[in-house]
């Protein structure tokens, strides 16, 4: 080893989140060969993704397709509890604290899912705008959910998420006329944000919507995402991606009508 | 939010800057960053965890030094290269167009300064007149 003689400056170009896209990659690895889809769920907390979860999954396994889901939470196995009933598999990652997932806090999971094989996996993100993006979880496909209480103009105020997602999912429509809820100023937030981006209305109480949740994903699924890898929010990456989505435009329009 | 895991993360990757170049040995006085606009990392909050994120490690007492980098975007229909707005974010503003980012998520180590050998010795010294 050398030791430099005297003060000098470096020049140096590195990444810094080089380390979690090799984290990212190493649960890639781990679940091609069971040609499992990741997916990761982000949104705020409370907006419905774990209710969300449990109605995809019991549609999913009925089509006989297994689903796996990693949760994430600060604290608590209550979203796990309950899952149990709706899905193949099921496992609570607490962070005690920590706002967001990170690829290697899948690590200890790989080998069981792996054997496993689910067609899909489902991460359900730390209820968080903000820092869960950053980190790529080896995902295909990102999705941000929406419920209509959380207001319009979420888009625009968490353009970080929203920019950098393939599929947003409004969750909880059957309560919009309570909240006088405006899909269209959602979407032409979103169209700022995200140009293209589809979008998709859903209640998982009524079940409005959420056959196109699934074959949004499904085509997802099959075309990969465009912006995995990238390591960092608030691209632009996506649009030609959903742009290129087939049902895109046609579930922008159904859920327009709500 | 996040700055605590970012703070480790650089210092994560300067350790691994050092030992790529066969100094990792070497004692630091700054890190150069550079950070993009779009990136979502508060300098400020990243400053303050880089101060926990280096304690006991040889990048004890070394300072950061970030630099913002402007965001480019560029339409995918017309081309039209533009800045970021709170006003349009990735729309274009000629034709409305999506929007690829051409700079603006950088997160990276641009530069980093050693203390001399010598200086090491006398640092309570040497970190006083290095800057």
């Amino acid at each position: 080893m050398t030791q430099p003689t005297e003060a000098q400056h470096l020049e140096v170009e590195r990444r810094i989140l080089d380390q979690a896209l090799r984290d990212a990659q190493v649960v890639r690895d781990a679940l091609a060969g069971g040609h499992t889809t990741v997916v990761n769920l982000m949104s705020a907390p409370g907006s419905g993704k774990t209710e969300l979860l449990g109605v995809i999954g019991d549609e999913l396994r009925a089509q006989g397709q297994s689903v796996a889901v990693l949760v994430g939470d600060c604290a608590t196995e209550h979203d796990a509890d309950r899952l149990r009933s709706h899905v193949d598999w099921v496992h609570q990652i607490v962070t005690d604290g920590v706002c967001h997932l990170e690829a290697r806090m899948l690590f200890p999971f790989l080998a069981e899912i792996g054997q496993l094989a689910p067609r899909y996996l489902f991460v359900e993100n730390v209820g968080n705008m903000v820092c869960p993006v950053d980190f790529d979880l080896g995902e295909a496909v990102r999705i941000a959910l929406l419920s209509v209480t959380e207001g319009e103009d979420k888009p625009v105020k968490y353009p970080g998420l929203f920019g950098a997602v393939d599929l947003v999912v409004v969750s909880k429509i059957d309560l919009a006329s309570a909240v006088d809820f405006s899909l269209e100023t959602v979407l032409g937030y979103l169209q700022r944000v995200n140009p293209g981006v589809p979008v998709i209305s859903s209640s998982a109480k009524t079940g409005v919507g959420l056959d196109a949740v699934i074959g949004a994903i499904r085509s997802l699924a099959a075309q990969g995402s465009s912006l995995t890898g990238q390591g960092s929010s608030l691209t632009g990456q996506r649009s030609s991606m959903a742009s290129n989505l087939p049902l895109a435009g046609g579930v922008r329009a159904a859920s327009v009508g709500g | 939010m996040h700055e605590a895991s970012l703070a480790r993360a650089v210092v994560a990757s300067v350790m691994e800057e050092l030992k790529a170049r066969d100094i990792d040995g070497a004692r630091l006085s700054a890190v150069h960053l550079a950070i993009g606009e779009l990136s979502q990392v508060d300098a400020p909050s990243l400053d303050f965890a880089f101060g926990f994120a280096i304690e006991g490690t040889q990048l004890e007492r070394s300072r950061l030094a970030m630099a913002r980098v402007p965001a480019r975007l560029r339409c995918t229909i017309c081309g039209t290269e533009s800045g970021f707005s709170r006003e349009f974010y990735f729309e274009c503003q000629s034709c409305g167009g999506g929007c690829t980012v051409l700079a603006g998520r950088e997160f990276e180590i641009t530069g980093l300064d050693l203390i001399d050998q010598c200086e090491v010795e006398k640092e309570s010294v040497c970190y006083d007149t290095a800057y």
